[in-house]
């Protein structure tokens, strides 16, 4: 007599659940006509389980298994080859392939990466903040970005260096998550620009061009709105906003109009607000554009101090060679959409610059003889002559001993040195050449701009 | 035992960790952000309240005879016209405001926030339905003065059920308004590149919605396809439902407005939210 009972009882539950069940699909389809939803749901898989075949393909990898299975586990590893920053070598065009060779599974982790570094299946753990695999990014046709391959380093201030419309500010606004690439991968903070979004944005502070707070907020709704946007419950935004307002001298202001503020006091405060959520990389985009000589100071030093005390990944673009002399610990110097060079600024100006040595001799026949000997190093690159000065191209500070160590074997008497060290913008010079460039851009950005530079004197 | 606390814990963080798709709080912020902008930009309230109160100041004195107006007093059919016209012009102009911000740089912030689009979607909704119902009530109230007066609802058991239940309506249905065309303001904002476009806009699609919607003059007498086309018309139901709220009388069964408005507004937000998805700044 219990029996019955029972059963029909655990039969209502499961009818039950499975009505349950019913209504959570059908809400959940529903709700998946919605487009982000849509494009999220695809994004968790790409984070979590392998990139898509497409991403694989767009950087350069094919892969070749007759069971699923094995093609799911390439994919996978294509996908952590990528994270951990694996580089494609393969010329543009052909494959790499990738081939399923049924093998006992191998016990003890991943195998070490080439290089030194490690395979890393913890997001958190990566060596790299950013990389990007092959970015490229077209606008009706014109490649604006074109297959830009790099990585950036925790903790690194890393300059984009170029002239106007190389491609700079579009390249940012993809690592942004701004715009969405053409072709190639990108990943920061061990999220993919694309599928993950939202996670980046977590994790990223930006500070624009042009100008992006609200003018008829103050200065604190300004940084409360911010605050807010990124989840900060109410103790931290009061705390977090006095500090970074502190920080950039302006606490003075909280209650100020920023249409009321000078262009340079927007700016600080548009750095205190990229730093309010304490991102792990700020990207600067030409962060002290039409700014007085004292302003770009002071935000310099800013820059620099929260670099080295909060330990920021800073990512800043500029046209400035002194400024990204002073800032960066490595540049890239980006022109027509590919990066040309990337290095330490010290490098660069010792591989693509040229540092100068003038030797004042006696007389003109001495300079002559000098002349003739020295242009036997190999390190010279130039050696020219007038009255009874030599100039001497090439080498660097490191090979001044040298050079008068020659003088002094020739029995020629040196009067006076003169060494003009190589700069940064020799060697940008010389790698993007001298022709001048016109802007992209619509009659609109002119006026904008124009805005934005008349804002910033006043 | 331990080991499941922690992974209670860890669990926990996640779900924190978890961008979620409707965010309470960005919507609030947004909303906040737009109320702050609204109270403290009077002129542009002021201004923006000038059109609709002339029309209706002016108009209230046409001699119109009763009997081709529902048999109502013509200022009693033209107030709830122009509160939706009110509502047409200020919704559109909220969802407009993106924009705006465009112009000046601010959606770019909004971008870049850990906030789902669809969620900055409903912010801006909400924040644009608060100002212009605020205008839109403005407007009504500004009607007293003109001897517009509250009839109600028809059907009503008691004349004070009546004019508080069709008051109660009326403003639902504002909302049902607003959305609609904040809806569409912010799908054509997101299709713009900037300003330019924006007359085009208020010349080409928000003066024919207004004239066709029947808000100034009845659509009895007009040519068929002129009608036709009012039907497509969402403001032509809205303008019905108001003036069934507010002076018991209406073209349309008030089913029939709610149906309409509510299919108008999740089709215009819907629109709204996937174009403003696509947009890239």
């Amino acid at each position: 007599m219990e029996t019955p009972a029972r059963i029909s009882g655990e039969n209502k539950e499961v009818f039950r659940r499975v009505l349950i069940r019913c209504f959570w699909k059908l809400f959940r389809t529903t709700l998946l006509l919605i487009p982000s939803l849509r494009r999220r749901q695809q994004g968790r898989r790409v984070g979590e389980k392998f990139l898509s075949r497409k991403i694989i393909q767009d950087c350069g990898y094919q892969i070749n298994a007759d069971v699923n299975g094995a093609k799911n586990i390439l994919r996978r590893a294509v996908g952590y080859m990528l994270m951990a920053g694996a580089v494609v070598t393969q010329p543009e065009g052909e494959r790499f392939v990738l081939n399923h060779t049924p093998q006992p599974r191998a016990s003890g982790g991943c195998p070490p990466m080439e290089g030194g570094g490690h395979w890393h299946e913890d997001k958190m753990g990566f060596v790299d903040t950013i990389i990007a695999e092959r970015l490229t990014k077209c606008f009706n046709g014109l490649k604006a970005v074109d297959s830009v391959t790099f990585r950036i380093k925790s903790g690194e201030i890393f300059g984009l260096l170029g002239p106007n419309g190389a491609g700079k500010t579009t390249l940012l606004k993809m690592l942004a998550t701004l715009l969405k690439p053409t072709a190639g991968v990108a990943r920061v903070c061990g999220y993919d620009v694309v599928g993950e979004a939202d996670e980046v944005r977590r994790r990223i502070g930006i500070v624009f061009q042009e100008p992006t707070l609200d003018n008829k907020l103050t200065a604190f709704e300004n940084l409360d709105f911010h605050a807010r946007m990124y989840g900060m419950d109410k103790e931290t935004r009061r705390r977090r906003i006095k500090d970074v307002l502190k920080l950039v001298g302006l606490e003075g202001k909280v209650n100020v109009l920023v249409e009321n503020f000078s262009g340079g006091m927007q700016r600080r405060l548009e750095i205190a607000r990229g730093l309010l959520h304490s991102p792990e990389v700020l990207f600067l985009d030409e962060p002290t554009l039409g700014l007085d000589v004292q302003t770009r100071r002071g935000i310099w030093e800013h820059i620099k101090r929260r670099n080295e005390e909060e330990d920021v990944t800073i990512v800043v673009t500029t046209h400035y060679m002194e400024e990204a002399e002073f800032l960066c610990d490595r540049i890239a110097i980006i022109d027509s959409g590919k990066i040309i060079a990337a290095d330490t600024p010290e490098k660069l100006k010792n591989s693509y610059g040229s540092a100068s040595l003038s030797i004042t001799v006696a007389s003109q026949s001495d300079a002559e003889r000098l002349a003739a000997r020295l242009s036997a190093f190999g390190f010279v690159e130039g050696v020219s002559v007038r009255n009874n000065v030599v100039d001497v191209r090439g080498g660097g500070e490191a090979s001044v001993p040298r050079l008068v160590l020659a003088a002094f074997e020739a029995g020629v008497e040196v009067k006076a040195l003169n060494f003009r060290e190589s700069t940064l913008e020799d060697a940008f010079l010389r790698l993007t050449g001298r022709e001048i460039r016109d802007e992209e851009g619509s009659f609109n950005d002119f006026i904008r701009r124009a805005h934005v530079l008349w804002h910033r004197r006043r | 035992m331990r080991a499941r606390s922690s992974d209670k814990v860890g669990k926990r963080t996640q779900v924190k960790m978890k961008v979620r798709v409707l965010n309470p709080a960005a919507i609030y912020t947004l909303w906040l952000r737009e109320t702050i902008r609204f109270f403290r930009l009077r002129s542009r309230v002021l201004g923006s309240l000038g059109m609709p109160l002339f029309f209706l100041a002016f108009l209230a004195f046409l001699p119109v005879e009763a009997s081709s107006v529902h048999g109502l007093r013509y200022i009693d059919f033209l107030a709830p016209g122009i509160v939706g016209m009110t509502l047409l012009f200020s919704s559109m102009f909220a969802g407009l405001s993106v924009l705006w911000d465009k112009e000046f740089g601010f959606l770019r912030e909004i971008m870049v926030a850990p906030v789902s689009r669809v969620s900055i979607i409903l912010g801006r909704i909400a924040g644009g339905m608060t100002t212009s119902l605020f205008q839109g009530v403005l407007m009504l109230l500004a009607a007293f003065p003109m001897g517009f007066r509250v009839e109600g609802l028809n059907e009503a058991a008691s004349p004070a059920v009546a004019v508080l239940g069709g008051v109660l309506l009326a403003v639902f249905f504002m909302m049902l308004i607003s959305v609609t065309f904040i809806g569409m303001g912010v799908a054509l904002a997101s299709k713009l590149k900037d300003m330019s476009g924006y007359s085009l806009v208020m010349n080409f699609l928000v003066f024919p919605i207004f004239f066709l919607s029947g808000a100034l003059f009845p659509l009895d007498g007009f040519p068929h396809w002129v009608r036709t086309l009012a039907y497509a018309d969402p403001l032509t139901y809205g303008v019905d439902a108001l003036r069934k709220c507010l002076v018991g009388v209406g073209e349309f069964p008030l089913l029939l407005d709610f149906a309409a408005l509510v299919l108008s507004s999740i089709a215009m937000v819907w629109l709204g939210a996937y174009l403003f998805e696509k947009t890239e700044v």
